[in-house]
């Protein structure tokens, strides 16, 4: 900077601010506190969940752990198939008197 | 921070006390009018205790975010109603010095008015590097990064600025 710009700087500081009235100071700090402060823990929550839907290695131990809960519950419904037979004849006098 | 974040009020007093008149001066000096410079203040003030859970203090300075949002507060504002002849005939009351009976005081009011327009007129970007690196002395760096500019941008404004004050202070001596 030189001694011109150092001159300049000199004479912008000619110009004076008011001073902050502190009766408006108090009824700012009223004004903001008023307002409701945000939940954080909602907004990572979706943070992470759009994260881990558009980054597949992201929480991928949990991915990999809902994927195994999935399987097993699919075998688990698909593996315990009932013994007894199916009593045709019963099931169509069902039918008939639903009719 | 965190014991605004957790909803301290007496922390977010103190916090808020430590920057509340300097940040004032700055949005005065950028919307060039004492109501919108409260307004925009209580803007800032607003944002910071609603988000103050999310200030990452690894990432910034509690200074550096609360000057940065004020700055966007006070621009807002001044988008909204730019500073005019009239805005700048009002604040001039505010300018008056209290020895204005006299011919010195009446001159360094004077040409406090006329530096005060010539700062109004200055593109937004100019205006607030202005107001941050010569009026309330911040650094250069970290005017750059409550502006969220790189050091050879806000370098540019401020040549720019310079050369700009220059022309309009120079023209009517």
């Amino acid at each position: 900077m030189t001694s011109e710009d150092d001159r300049l700087k000199t004479r912008l500081r000619q110009w004076q601010v008011p001073g902050m009235d502190p009766a408006a100071a108090d009824r700012m700090l009223r004004g903001a506190m008023a307002h409701p402060q945000t939940r954080p823990w909602a907004e990572a929550l979706m943070n992470q969940l759009t994260r881990g839907l558009s980054d597949w290695r992201y929480g991928l131990g949990y991915k990999l752990a809902a994927g195994m809960a999935c399987l097993l519950l699919g075998f688990g419904l698909g593996s315990a198939p009932s013994d007894a037979p199916v009593n045709v004849a019963g099931v169509a006098l069902m039918a008939d008197a639903a009719i | 921070m965190p014991r605004v974040a957790r909803g301290d009020a007496l922390a977010f007093r103190l916090l808020a006390g430590r920057h509340m008149a300097k940040g004032h001066a700055i949005a005065f000096r950028i919307t060039h009018n004492r109501e919108d410079a409260e307004e925009a203040v209580q803007d800032a003030l607003s944002k910071v205790w609603r988000n103050a859970a999310r200030f990452d203090a690894g990432r910034a300075a509690f200074s550096t975010w609360f000057y940065s949002i004020l700055v966007r507060c006070a621009l807002d504002r001044m988008r909204r109603r730019p500073p005019d002849a009239e805005d700048i005939e009002t604040f001039s009351d505010h300018l008056a010095d209290p020895d204005q009976s006299s011919d010195a005081g009446w001159i360094r009011s004077f040409e406090a008015r006329r530096i005060a327009a010539a700062v109004a007129v200055l593109p937004e970007q100019q205006k607030t590097a202005v107001v941050l690196c010569y009026y309330e002395d911040f650094t250069q760096p970290e005017a750059a990064r409550i502006m969220s500019l790189n050091l050879k941008q806000l370098e540019g404004l401020l040549f720019r600025a310079r050369k700009a004050l220059k022309a309009s202070l120079s023209d009517d001596e």
